[in-house]
């Protein structure tokens, strides 16, 4: 039986200022591989809750474990080389005069000897399709590329567990494929991807696990398919499930919608569900 | 006489190598609906802000062509004048919000034109009106969520009670919620015979409302027509990187498996009463039951 | 961040004394600042002092106040109060607890001690009675009006309010950058003062980046908002100065008209008990 590698156990938080807790009896584990996004209205608790896993936020109350080992006293900077976080709006952490350079930093940071960081760099542009831009400044790209920038100067430090904050939000829908594309492409390579997305498309097109929050808590974990087929509960939490699994859940309540991931796909199992009404002397006629 | 003239627009950012648009021309009557759409580095941004004018002597470059807005040539007038007849909101809420609650900033505007108190009052009750925040009015938009922000910063502009109103990609930053906000009062305004120009990544957003759509690429307008016409091209769209609706799609993939079908639909609503006519066209031919597998 | 951001919403509160004229509660505030300045008798101070505190509940903001003067108050008073006796000069008949080396420990040092102290608190507390009954943003508009009289631009007012609109936000983003950084392996918290300080120049860049670009946002929203149409702007929110803010200035120049005169009357200094 394979263990989590991220886990929390009973994890209650509160901001200091507040009143009202952020997070409330939080029992999750996350294996080692997944490709996990997490949804809920702004304000639910997903952000809150990610920052638990490399240390920023502690809990106020339960615990957070990383690979088995309770991440109390453990500072950030520590944590970082095994789970790297990526924040929302790149222009945060974005500082060096080259491209170059911003990918060290976190390498350096970690005590990685400068030839082990050149090649990392090497690799992890390559990751990302900015090879060509290594010593250019990194506020001449466009803003998808210095997204892709920033996930690269994450992946540098090599960590097994990348979380990504709002991935794709402002970015338009060749720049949100490519980022999401590397994703999958990094899971493929044994990362674990965690990520918060508002676009429940690419969550379903992408996402193998969908953790939907609500006020704090966790109200729905499952695959795309298990969570976005009851819009009654998603309603609840006024959250809609993408478009196509709206059509299908209306006109083939009965199918398998783990077939539903383009909207070709629901076209043909639409085609299928009206081409099943037709007498037999009429099938083969197209 | 149009509303909006563009005539061969050119414009150079300054100390950019490349004309960031590159002679566009179109006209806009009252009362149109335009969706514009292109990808990312199209020009979408550089075309809204010159036609509120902030282009070019607020951000600097060489501007060729000419813009009249409402017969004003934008070269001519000052911003501030502009203003009153062209609002335009951006997509980063937070950067167009300049006053420590949402009172203030719809007077604001108001204010700097030197309308009398009265005014300004009857025109603040609308505007949070139209808006729907009449309970936040004294509230620090630090507290308010994304969608609430783009509807102060929105109603801070349309106090100024402009004919025409410019969106560029106000939505894009929202979560679902913010977005649903936003576009409802877009609804209402389009309701009101209001000219408005969305500039928009998402087409699922955009058919509800645009009755015509510019697509600029590279700085040139490469189509202009009908929203019907040019949403449901779906090789179009994609030759130029935009994804098409995807119960367009969705209708596209039905013709290639062959079923026939007189248009291919635009809305859900749309896609969901084709699907339904197809369902019964089907049951009705073979006079048989609606196998469901 | 916080806590200022909580004193800015305890001054939107409702009571007789938040809905005065924010300049009446501006002067109050001037002239009741200067007699900690010409009073040091201790005795007198306290009263002052007392006399601020007497009014919260009018404001409704006695609560408030104390949690955060609890804190401040032994702060101020401890740190006084073993600072200062070394300032104290001495005179020939003081009674001395230490007279070693360079310490001289007299009780008349530690009366002056505390007298100082207490000049300090009253002030202090006048400033925060001040603040949290005071919407600041309303007395920049107000004092904005004023100005435009005499031909002064509304710029400068403008100014102060864009920042208290920007300020919760730029520090949430010095925040979020710090946490980047931190998600990057940067060790803040350990290594000597220099050390750490050094650490933090990377982090300056994309603080002073965002702010840069919310000052080239601003400049686009202005033009967008008509700023300078007009040279007389007009005003939505009107200031007028009645009666009870008349009385609420009154109050403070009568406090500083008595402390006037005790110092004349040579009651007004420490020196009475040393």
């Amino acid at each position: 039986m394979k263990e989590p590698i991220l886990r929390t156990e009973n994890l209650y938080f509160r901001y200091p200022t507040r009143e009202e807790y952020a997070l409330r009896a939080i029992n999750i584990e996350i294996f080692g591989g997944e490709f996990v996004a997490f949804i809920g209205q702004n304000g639910c608790g997903k952000t809150t809750l990610l920052k638990h896993f490399n240390g920023l936020l502690r809990p106020t109350q339960g615990k957070v474990f990383l690979y088995g080992q309770d991440t109390a006293g453990i500072p950030t900077c520590k944590l970082a080389s095994k789970v790297g976080y990526v924040f929302q709006n790149p222009d945060h952490q974005i500082f060096a005069d080259t491209v170059r350079e911003e990918i060290a930093f976190g390498p350096k940071n970690l005590g990685f000897d400068q030839s082990h960081i050149e090649s990392i760099t090497k690799d992890v542009l390559k990751a990302v399709g900015l090879e060509e831009y290594i010593d250019c400044p990194p506020f001449s790209l466009g803003k998808g590329q210095r997204q892709r920038l920033a996930i690269a100067a994450v992946l540098a430090m090599e960590p097994d567990i990348l979380i990504i904050d709002e991935p794709t939000t402002g970015q338009d829908w060749h720049e949100s494929i490519q980022i999401m594309e590397l994703l999958r492409e990094l899971n493929s390579q044994g990362h674990t991807i965690i990520i918060t997305s508002h676009n429940m498309q690419l969550v379903s097109l992408y996402a193998r696990r969908v953790v939907l929050m609500a006020n704090g808590e966790i109200w729905m974990d499952g695959t795309p398919q298990r969570v976005f087929s009851d819009p009654d509960r998603l309603r609840e939490v006024y959250i809609k499930a993408p478009m196509l699994y709206q059509l299908a859940h209306r006109f083939c309540p009965n199918a398998d919608l783990s077939r539903v991931v383009t909207p070709e796909d629901l076209a043909d199992l639409l085609y299928d569900q009206i081409y099943a009404c037709r007498p037999a002397s009429e099938r083969g006629a197209v | 006489m149009p509303l909006i003239e563009v005539k061969d627009l050119t414009f150079t950012y300054r100390g950019a190598s490349q004309p960031a648009l590159k002679g566009v021309s179109f006209t806009i009557e009252a009362g149109e609906f335009v969706g514009l759409i292109g990808p990312t580095g199209a020009g979408k941004t550089t075309l809204c802000m010159a036609l509120a004018g902030i282009i070019p002597f607020t951000v600097l470059g060489k501007m060729g062509g000419r813009v009249w807005i409402a017969g004003m040539n934008t070269i001519e007038h000052e911003v501030a004048e502009l203003a009153q007849v062209i609002g335009l909101v951006l997509q980063d809420a937070q950067a167009q919000l300049l006053m420590t609650d949402v009172e203030k900033e719809i007077v604001f505007p108001l204010e700097n034109l030197a309308l009398p108190r009265e005014e300004i009052a009857r025109r603040l009750e609308a505007a949070l009106d139209l808006v729907h925040l009449k309970e936040m009015r004294r509230l620090h938009p630090f507290y308010l969520s994304g969608g609430q922000r783009q509807r102060v910063a929105l109603a801070s502009i349309l106090a100024m009670e402009p004919q025409i109103l410019v969106l560029d990609e106000a939505t894009s930053e929202l979560d679902p919620v913010g977005v649903e906000e936003v576009l409802s009062v877009v609804s209402e305004l389009k309701a009101k015979g209001k000219t408005i120009i969305l500039v928009e990544h998402n087409m699922e957003e955009l058919v509800r409302f645009a009755d015509r759509v510019i697509v600029l690429r590279a700085g040139r307008i490469v189509a202009d027509g009908p929203a019907r016409q040019i949403l449901t091209n779906i090789s179009l769209l994609q030759d130029i990187g935009v994804y098409p609706p995807q119960i367009t799609l969705v209708g596209q993939r039905l013709r290639e498996l062959g079923l026939d079908l007189p248009e291919l639909p635009l809305t859900l609503d749309e896609g969901i009463t084709m699907l339904e006519q197809l369902v019964k066209a089907h049951a009705n031919l073979s006079g048989e039951e609606r196998v469901v597998k | 961040m916080s806590l200022f951001l909580e004193l800015l919403e305890t001054a939107k509160r409702d009571s007789p004394i938040h809905r005065l004229d924010p300049r009446a509660k501006a002067i109050w505030w001037l002239i009741l600042i200067i007699c900690p300045i010409i009073v040091t008798n201790p005795l007198i101070l306290v009263a002052l002092t007392a006399w601020i505190w007497l009014m919260t509940p009018v404001a409704g903001i006695g609560r408030k106040m104390y949690r955060v003067l609890i804190v401040i108050y032994p702060v101020m008073i401890g740190f006084i109060v073993i600072t200062w006796p070394f300032f104290y000069r001495g005179k020939a008949d003081d009674f001395y607890l230490v007279n070693w080396s360079f310490i001289h420990l007299s009780v008349e040092g530690i009366i002056y001690a505390i007298a100082m102290g207490l000049r300090i608190i009253m002030a202090l507390t006048a400033c925060m009675f001040f603040v949290m009954v005071t919407d600041l943003m309303d007395l920049t508009t107000a004092v904005g009006q004023i100005i435009q009289k005499f031909g002064v631009s509304y710029t400068f007012p403008l100014m102060i309010l864009s920042s208290f609109k920007f300020l919760p936000e730029v520090s949430g983003d010095f925040l979020t950058i710090q946490e980047s950084f931190r998600s990057r392996a940067l060790d803040m918290d350990s290594g000597s003062l220099w050390e750490r300080m050094r650490k933090l120049v990377p982090i300056a860049i994309p603080l002073v980046e965002s702010t840069l670009r919310h000052a080239s946002n601003i400049a686009i929203a202005l033009e967008l908002k008509a700023f300078g149409a007009r040279k007389n702007r007009t005003f939505y929110r009107q200031y007028k100065m009645g009666p009870k803010d008349v009385l609420f200035i009154l109050s403070g120049v009568v406090a500083l008209g008595l402390c006037c005169y005790l110092r004349v009357k040579g009651v007004g200094t420490v020196d009475v008990f040393l």
